[in-house]
């Protein structure tokens, strides 16, 4: 709950058009801005975007009861949940409302001239059409006829989530062809590859019992082949991923960095 | 929230990762530009364009499907590049976005890399698109988009999750060239499985210094080998600390556990005090 929320009933409406009108007028003003202002102000924001997190991070701390809990905060820290995150969000709303638009333009345009797989497009218009209908009417209006709950169910739980877990499944089929083509033995590296995963595999699964007859204690316990799928994962892999980590994140600190300091060159920073 | 009174140490520590990065990229400003070595996972774009343009069939970029942070804006160097390199040969390109955050921002994006190679004119709108901000909705439109287009190259550079392989084995099904980078540790495997080319880990960063041999981004680079090193003197100092007070009658808790635990530097202390 955030210190801009505002009275239900028809003010909402008002204050979303008020918000809509004044949003536009600020997108108008800046794109009337001259091209060689457009990349100090975009610099200037992200830099002070940046700093306000950079100062939230090192400035001293309190100790705040925070819905029964004692937490650290100094007085930018409220900011984060009351203002940041919610302009985030509204920005994030009018934005996908754009890519939407572009969306159903696409789709739209195929049907109207009737382009290879037209009906492909409009079962996605109707598709998209139909869940906008019936998930607002079921959602945002209280007192809707109890069908228009019973669509909303069918369409959602019925369709959408079935067809999303189905595509989700295919991974199980492509894992296996993609497997098969990187374990084909056709080189020294690609053996180690297939012997590794083969131990791991092993190990993970029914692997035990090849070597179940030898003992789980002492020196034996080196001839297991669990023993050898933990060492691989434990001694090999463990520490190569942390190490990509690693890379990863200072990669990412020092982009940051330049683009926090506004010496970042390329795409939407200028060449 | 973290704070850094939190844990003083991890503070300075990020500090001196910070001031390492800058001292190089200050030195590479004034004119000390290091060398580059040869990623063969870039090197490959060129032969993917090329590829795509004699087969007169679209080349497929995808940004990742999160939204628009570090790894999508890198990921957008990127395409850049490929887009610029495309308009060169007007070979037609497509780029799907997850997020409508970042659909917008890509647009403008490619749109300005066609007017920077002096080509607005084969810039399509359409090309750039959002398909849904749904991870597997995304995934089916992609996989349909590549059948349908029979894409002749591939870029998958971004933020990839359990879709990775969906998009990887359609476009390796219609004979695209692939060029794959990600961030995700988890998901590395599934593209060199599937993919041609794959950019592993900090590669992806060292992407767009490697293309535009602008002096920031390579002193950037050698500034985040630098910082590697420093890394590493502490992993070897963590080892050996843990070593010899973690095995050889020392306290029980290793001193560098302590030492990016809460409190820190009180840790460390109490530990030093306690070992003497």
């Amino acid at each position: 709950m955030h210190n801009w929320e505002i009275a239900q009933g028809n003010s909402i409406w008002l204050a979303l058009a008020g918000v809509l009108l004044v949003t536009f007028i600020v997108i108008g003003l800046l794109t009337k801005l001259p091209v060689t202002l457009r990349r100090p102000l975009l610099s200037f924001l992200v830099f002070v975007s940046g700093l306000f997190y950079a100062l939230e991070y090192f400035l001293p701390t309190h100790m705040v009861l925070d819905h029964g809990v004692q937490v650290p905060e100094n007085f930018l820290t409220d900011l984060i949940p009351n203002i940041i995150n919610p302009l985030a969000q509204d920005l994030s709303a009018l934005l996908f409302g754009l890519g939407l638009f572009s969306l159903m333009r696409i789709h739209f345009n195929n049907v109207v001239r009737q382009r290879s797989g037209w009906v492909n497009s409009l079962a996605l218009l109707i598709s998209t059409l139909s869940m906008m209908v019936f998930g607002f009417w079921s959602r945002a209006n209280l007192h809707h006829p109890r069908w228009v709950d019973q669509v909303y169910h069918h369409l959602f739980d019925g369709v959408y989530q079935n067809m999303d877990a189905a595509m989700f499944s295919l991974i199980a089929f492509f894992i296996l062809s993609a497997s098969y083509r990187a374990f084909r033995i056709r080189s020294f590296e690609a053996s180690i590859l297939m012997t590794s995963a083969l131990i791991v595999l092993l190990g993970l699964s029914f692997g035990g019992v090849i070597t179940d007859k030898v003992p789980d204690y002492g020196l034996w316990s080196n001839f297991r082949i669990e023993t050898w799928s933990s060492w691989i994962l434990n001694i090999i892999s463990s520490p190569g991923l942390r190490a990509i980590d690693f890379g990863v994140g200072l990669g990412g600190l020092a982009m940051g960095l330049r683009i926090w300091l506004g010496i970042e060159k390329g795409a939407l920073f200028g060449d | 929230m973290q704070h850094a009174c939190d844990n003083w140490f991890v503070a300075f520590f990020e500090g001196a990762l910070v001031l390492l990065i800058m001292v190089r990229i200050v030195k590479s400003m004034r004119g000390s530009i290091p060398f580059i070595r040869r990623i063969p996972g870039l090197n490959a774009i060129d032969e993917a364009i090329g590829r795509a343009t004699e087969m007169g069939k679209p080349i497929l970029m995808i940004p990742g499907i999160l939204g628009l942070d570090i790894v999508s804006l890198q990921a957008l160097n990127v395409f850049t590049h490929v887009t610029r390199t495309a308009a060169r040969f007007a070979t037609p390109i497509r780029m799907c976005v997850c997020d409508a955050t970042l659909y917008t921002i890509s647009q403008e994006v490619i749109q300005d890399a066609y007017q920077a190679e002096g080509k607005p004119e084969l810039y399509d709108p359409d090309s750039v698109r959002f398909l849904s901000d749904q991870q597997f909705a995304f995934a089916a439109s992609v996989a349909g988009l590549i059948q349908r287009e029979q894409v002749a190259a591939t870029f998958f550079l971004g933020s990839f999750f359990a879709e990775s392989l969906i998009f990887a084995e359609v476009a390796n099904s219609v004979g695209a060239i692939q060029v794959a980078g990600t961030v995700m540790t988890t998901q590395t495997p599934f593209f060199i499985a599937a993919c041609d080319y794959v950019i592993i880990g900090d590669e992806f960063y060292a992407a767009s210094a490697y293309l535009s041999k602008e002096p920031v981004a390579t002193g950037s680079l050698v500034g985040q080998d630098y910082a590697k090193l420093l890394l590493t003197f502490f992993i070897v100092l963590g080892s050996i600390i843990y070593t010899v007070t973690g095995y050889a009658g020392g306290p029980q808790v290793p001193l560098i556990h302590e030492l990016f635990a809460d409190g820190g530097w009180t840790a460390l202390l109490h530990s030093i005090r306690h070992l003497f």
